[in-house]
């Protein structure tokens, strides 16, 4: 029925039509989130090795078939944002501290885009200070404010569908990694990137502070605890755990205690827990410490499963070891790894699988889809 | 069936059961039960998370995640429930001496101190 004449009729309908798809695209971008698997199964993703696209995408297979559903994925900003306000997200990046020190390594955006293409869930780590923000030859020095924000910023937009957790730096308790106060990481890093990223992309999560083998001290100072809270409220607090398999227990039992009274402490993540394989990084011999490969592995997983211990909704809400590949850099070579990490990965330094990942896979799965897998 | 949950939380919390010297749900009472509440209902997505995680497995095909306070996270569920009724009864508790003077433990530092790790990656 045309209330206001046929001209004035066909203009409303092609108004209305219009704000019909306006709100259909409007409805559909704020659906598009990035995938959030439920399965707390992780692993670490920072393939190198081959460096080549394919080689990546074949490593995240890999992770596919052991159903380690999220990967962790290290935005390094100094490589990134190179020089002010350019952000190289389709750059090839280099070495070494981004572990792609054999033949070079596929940009950020290629990364991915391959753990997309694999199905993953992924958490983009936001870390290491660029040169031209005094960084320094670590990429650790605290940046000058105003900076981080914008680079968390530029991420979360860039990625607002692919990462689902933005993590706030890696490992801030170790000098190597961040040479500042904990205050300054609060004041740097935390309170700005995370109001940066919540105000880009509400629906991403915000996870920190990655803090390797923490006390609950350090963790009451990085996260600027007061009364139950946070310095600023964060979905997700993160950790990493190292050392025997015993000693990943006692601390996760730790934090789990930590977490426990603490309103402001919503979910807790182990972000990187690992165990070396036995002999050394040159030969690299598989297996672990004790017990079978991979034993170690599964028995902190199952911590994480439901009904596995008393107070299992205080264990992690997911679990993502350290490494896919062997570590190449640092002091070893791609044929020959050494340095710290060398002998972490599910895959050695040439993308060949550890008898570890086969044991993942069987947990996760009941049965192998790797191949090579028994 | 979770706001429910809450709701029957909160007011739990904030009414005779809780304990004779029991606030009323406002002022701090109410923030701290607002923030448990948030604390509750992630720890409720956690349990579920991990009972749908459970059914990827070959291994636990037959899980029933779908009648969650029925299935293998009706522990989990209870258990969260349990502990945010132990900690909303807490929290709406007028703070001892003692307890004031513990919750300071949690004040942050001021970043300068030193920390001895257990082990460095």
């Amino acid at each position: 029925m045309a209330f206001f004449g046929p001209r004035v009729d066909r203009y409303l309908r092609v108004l209305v039509s219009i704000g019909f798809l306006a709100a259909l695209l409007l409805t559909a971008r704020a659906e598009a989130a990035a995938p959030f698997s439920p399965s707390w199964f992780g692993v670490n993703g920072t393939p190198g090795t081959t460096g080549s696209p394919p080689g990546i995408l074949s490593a995240y297979q890999r992770a596919q078939e052991a159903n380690l559903q999220w990967v962790r994925i290290f935005f390094p900003w100094w490589q990134i944002e190179a020089s002010n306000g350019v952000f190289n997200w389709d750059t090839a990046q280099t070495g070494p501290t981004d572990w792609c020190a054999c033949g070079g390594c596929p940009s950020i955006a290629q990364k991915i885009q391959a753990a997309r293409a694999a199905g993953r869930s992924i958490v983009g780590v936001l870390t290491e200070t660029p040169t031209w923000l005094g960084g320094g030859a670590n990429h650790n020095n605290p940046p000058p404010a105003g900076y981080f924000e914008r680079f968390a910023r530029e991420a979360a937009l860039r990625f607002a569908n692919d990462v689902a957790v933005w993590e706030l730096w890696n490992e801030p308790n170790l000098p190597e990694h961040w040479s500042g106060s904990a205050m300054q990481y609060r004041n740097l890093i935390l309170i700005p990137g995370r109001n940066a990223i919540k105000a880009a992309v509400p629906s991403a999560k915000v996870a920190a502070p990655a803090v390797n083998n923490p006390s609950t001290t350090t963790l009451n100072n990085f996260l600027g605890v007061s009364g139950g809270n946070f310095a600023v409220p964060i979905d997700i607090v993160s950790t990493h755990h190292y050392g025997s398999v015993t000693n990943v227990i006692n601390q996760g039992n730790a934090v789990g205690a930590w977490c426990d009274p603490k309103p402001g402490c919503l979910d807790w993540w182990i972000t990187e827990f690992g165990f070396a394989s036995t002999g050394c990084c040159g030969a690299c011999a598989q297996g672990a410490i004790s017990g079978a490969p991979g034993d170690d592995l599964v028995t902190i997983i199952r911590r994480c499963e439901l009904n596995a211990n008393p107070n299992e909704w205080l264990w992690c809400g997911k679990a993502m070891i350290f490494n896919l590949h062997d570590r190449t850099n640092l002091n070893g070579s791609c044929t020959n790894p050494g340095g710290i990490g060398c002998d972490l990965g599910l895959l050695k330094a040439d993308g060949t699988i550890r008898k570890k990942i086969c044991k993942v896979e069987f947990y996760t799965t009941g049965t192998y889809l790797t191949p090579g897998c028994p | 069936m979770r706001t429910t949950i809450g709701l029957v939380v909160i007011g739990l919390a904030c009414s005779g059961s809780v304990s004779a010297n029991a606030i009323a749900a406002d002022g701090p009472c109410a923030t701290a039960l607002a923030a448990l509440e948030a604390k509750r209902s992630a720890a409720h997505e956690r349990c579920l998370a991990k009972c749908a995680s459970a059914k990827v497995r070959a291994t636990d095909t037959s899980v029933d995640c779908d009648a969650p306070f029925a299935g293998p996270a009706s522990k989990c569920l209870r258990d969260v429930d349990e502990r945010m009724n132990a900690l909303a009864a807490v929290a709406c508790e007028e703070p001892s001496a003692d307890e004031a003077a513990q919750s300071a433990d949690d004040s942050p530092d001021d970043g300068t101190g030193t920390e001895e790790y257990l082990y460095t990656e």
